[in-house]
């Protein structure tokens, strides 16, 4: 971590007081996507969209992380910690590993902006939602692979496979990180926008 | 009760994880879930077994049933029902394990497995703050009886903007400053100091945690075993 810290020319390298900071927001991060994917889980059809619809209120979160720990690794931490969560409460591996995977990519592209970058910062933000949305939704996908096993040993009619395969496929899943990706945009604006009217005149941010 | 040290329960945690991603197969699910529920039985978490144990006759039930429903729904609710199914096993290991687990318990885990001091210490802070963020949420929600915009759906549905302000800032606020105390008060207690941790916890590896292992382990391949032999592939 002091190489990168070198490297990008953030002075100093991340101390207690940021990890208990960057804990904190976490954990408000970790609420606020779990409500959201809980509530759109009412339904089957917006539970495809729980995470682009938790993308846009954990936006606020995000950018307020980045903007109070500014540092060398801030990003990937909390990724790192949020997929270590998502593992011990058994959302299953995959969504742990589209969580880390998302925080190393928005970690080099908070790089490339020294920490500061709203720009950068946001797709960055956006690329991280749109992991965590395929580390969600993959797994059902592969899972209609598996109705197909079981189906051609119980002889269930090819009507019904056309129709599964049009509503969890392939195309699905792109659509899913596509929305995700918009609304993780959406949300960093907004988020931009709070900012200006509330955090500022505390002196948060 | 069977009192199995954290780090063996967080590679049987891992072992699981794989087992039940891998077998979707409702015979073999239903025999990896068995073992599960088996294990957090002898780990004294009956309560938690029984709860989950009904919750899967109730979904597998659904899954059966999904048969006799039209085409659309059914093909919707079969997708659903399976990947709820599959989850159960692995809910069902996590819950024991938040259980039976104390929090100084897995830090001291997390610190013998030589995991990165950040990772340990971010970890922990969010372990802790759960509690004191839904008290917050509580604090939260009373004032904003007070002033008149409690938290109901005509609310919601008629000033959404203005009850997601009267949430998110209270919120992040509180959180901010909270942060700043934590962190003084963890730096008075000397959570910079570079050396050697110690724990009030020892952990010890015994042989009924490597019994249990294995016997999760065996099962992992016979499972598999038993999968290749049915559709010939892994």
């Amino acid at each position: 971590m002091s190489e990168q810290a070198k490297a990008v020319g953030v002075s100093d390298k991340m101390k207690a007081k940021d990890y208990i900071t960057l804990g904190i927001f976490t954990v408000l991060f970790f609420a606020v996507v779990m409500v959201c994917i809980f509530a759109s889980a009412a339904t089957v059809v917006t539970f495809a969209f729980g995470s682009a619809i938790a993308a846009i209120p954990g936006g606020i979160i995000y950018m307020l992380m980045r903007a109070k720990v500014p540092k060398a690794g801030s990003v990937l931490l909390s990724g790192v910690v949020i997929g270590l969560i998502e593992f011990l409460i058994g959302a299953g591996w995959a969504v742990a590993v589209g969580f880390i995977a998302g925080a190393v990519i928005a970690e080099l592209l908070a790089r490339i902006g020294h920490y500061k970058s709203f720009w950068l910062n946001t797709i960055g933000y956006s690329v991280y939602m749109m992991f965590f949305a395929l580390g969600t939704y993959l797994p059902m996908v592969i899972m209609t692979g598996y109705v197909d096993d079981m189906s051609t040993s119980n002889g269930v009619s090819a009507e019904y496979l056309t129709e599964l395969h049009s509503f969890m496929n392939g195309t699905m899943v792109v659509i899913i990180a596509v929305v995700t990706f918009v609304a993780g945009i959406v949300g960093a604006l907004i988020a931009k926008g709070v900012f200006k009217k509330h955090f500022q005149k505390a002196g948060i941010v | 009760m069977l009192v199995i040290d954290t780090r063996i329960k967080l590679l049987l945690f891992i072992l699981i994880n794989f087992m039940v991603f891998g077998l979707k197969d409702f015979i073999l699910g239903s025999v990896c879930f068995f073992f599960i529920c088996i294990l957090s039985c002898l780990m004294g978490q009956k309560k938690i077994v029984l709860k989950y144990l009904i919750f899967y006759v109730v979904i597998a039930a659904i899954q059966q049933l999904c048969a006799f429903l039209p085409q659309a729904i059914e093909t919707i609710l079969s997708i659903f029902t399976l990947f709820i199914r599959v989850m159960i096993p692995v809910v069902l290991f996590a819950s024991t394990f938040i259980a039976t687990t104390k929090v100084s318990e897995l830090i001291a885990a997390m610190y013998s497995l030589k995991i990165p001091r950040s990772i340990t210490i971010t970890f922990a802070m969010v372990l802790r703050f759960f509690p004191t963020f839904s008290e917050e949420i509580h604090n939260i929600y009373d004032a904003m009886k007070l002033r008149g915009i409690a938290l109901s759906w005509k609310n919601v549905f008629t000033r959404p903007v203005l009850i997601l302000e009267a949430i998110a800032i209270p919120i992040v606020m509180r959180s901010a400053s909270i942060a700043e105390e934590l962190s003084a008060s963890a730096v008075t207690r000397g959570i910079d100091n570079p050396a050697q941790r110690t724990s009030f916890i020892q952990l010890k590896v015994h042989a009924k945690d490597w019994m249990v292992l294995c016997f999760f382990l065996v099962a992992f391949v016979v499972l598999f075993f038993c999968k290749y032999q049915i559709y010939g592939r892994i």
